[in-house]
């Protein structure tokens, strides 16, 4: 006799697959994973205060970072009710690529200003972040009768003036800010970029709106007192965008003047006496008040050069 | 004590000072010796000082004044020592 069979109950279903599958997913996952976290992605940020008729929107394309950090990696732009208005290409978190806005163009290269960068007023030329080139400036007419814009024509040289209209530009304040005697705050307040628009403004109240603009001292050396026109010489200059050292540069030199780093202070004097000087008073030069100075500066003998104390 | 007050940041604030006033301010200002018997013994008329320095090492305030007013110092000792000009 036979029994009956007992019977089938519905199998339970399990996930099953060979090995091979599950090497070849895991794969997939290993190649893609990495992929897609660091692929950029683009966040919106809005930029116009809530009921602006103008809708402005920043664009930022941000790559995640192992460890949880992100960078801007890829294009930046502004939005101005859907026009774009900016954009600036990031690589790792440093601006690198084109930059272009309503006015400026040019390039970045790995932070630094590189090449050549136009805008309506200016074309300067860039290299490794410092003025290296030709730089050209053109100002509106001030002369109403021929109402001929104003050109000057600059040449630089690793961030150093060195023509101005086809003139020689040397400066004594470019070689001052080498040495280790300038006080830091006041080299990188130098290297800055600075506007200024005076019309017949007295040098000395050029010399104070410049030592205010930077938070930096500026003095009129005393002897000017007693030279016609002295601190009350009108200077008429507009530059936008140049560097401190180079603006000062250009509004001395042609005037007889010179710029020169003494006793703490951005010194303006005569340009004969910016290339003769010596200190009188003997503050700087005294080998005593350098040993004096020494051990303060933590170095050992009188013979140590006073510039390293200041 | 010089050394330690050499880059000390006074405030000089003078109108039409006489260089001897400026230099008993700086020596009450700082635990240090400044001889101005020098220019006083030169019989000289005082030389006002007008400055107003702010923030600044004191070194840097007494070239300024020194400059300003033509003079040189020079250091004895501990003692700065204000001189007439050479």
């Amino acid at each position: 006799m036979i029994d009956a069979l007992p019977a089938t109950r519905p199998r339970v279903w399990r996930l099953q697959f060979s090995l091979r599958v599950f090497l070849l997913a895991f794969t997939a996952f290993a190649v893609g994973f990495p992929v897609w976290y660091r692929w950029p992605y683009e966040e919106v940020a809005q930029e116009s205060p809530p009921g602006s008729p103008n809708l402005l929107r920043r664009i930022t394309t941000w790559q995640r970072q192992w460890g949880g950090n992100r960078l801007k990696h890829g294009w930046e732009r502004m939005e101005e009710n859907g026009k774009t208005v900016a954009s600036l290409m990031y690589r790792n978190g440093l601006r690198h690529g084109p930059y272009k806005d309503a006015w400026v163009s040019g390039q970045f290269e790995n932070d630094l200003k590189e090449g050549v960068w136009t805008a309506p007023d200016r074309t300067s030329t860039w290299h490794r972040g410092k003025l290296h080139g030709p730089y050209e400036l053109r100002l509106p007419p001030k002369d109403l009768l021929t109402n001929e814009p104003r050109k000057f024509q600059l040449v630089f040289s690793a961030g150093r003036l060195t023509h101005f209209n086809g003139q020689p530009a040397a400066s004594r304040l470019f070689d001052r800010m080498e040495d280790a005697s300038m006080d830091q705050r006041i080299r990188n307040e130098l290297d800055k970029l600075t506007s200024i628009d005076a019309v017949e403004m007295p040098l000395k109240d050029c010399a104070l709106y410049l030592s205010e603009v930077h938070g930096i001292p500026i003095a009129l050396d005393p002897s000017l007192q007693f030279q016609a026109p002295g601190p009350d010489m009108p200077i008429t200059e507009e530059f936008q965008g140049i560097d401190l050292c180079s603006v000062l540069t250009v509004m001395t030199a042609p005037r007889g003047l010179g710029c020169d780093y003494r006793y703490g202070s951005l010194w303006i004097t005569t340009a004969e006496d910016t290339n003769n000087w010596r200190d009188p008073t003997g503050v700087l030069e005294s080998n005593h008040l350098a040993a004096a100075c020494s051990p303060a500066c933590g170095t050992k003998g009188p013979a140590l050069m006073f510039s390293k104390c200041r | 004590m010089l050394a330690r007050v050499w880059n000390e940041r006074p405030s000089l604030d003078v109108f039409e000072m006489p260089l001897t006033g400026v230099a008993d301010y700086l020596d009450d200002l700082f635990p240090i010796q400044i001889d101005t018997s020098q220019i006083r013994a030169a019989g000289e008329r005082p030389f006002l000082v007008t400055a107003t320095i702010r923030a600044m090492p004191f070194h840097h305030v007494l070239g300024q004044v020194l400059y300003r007013t033509g003079r040189r110092c020079r250091l004895e000792g501990e003692t700065l020592v204000i001189l007439p000009p050479e």
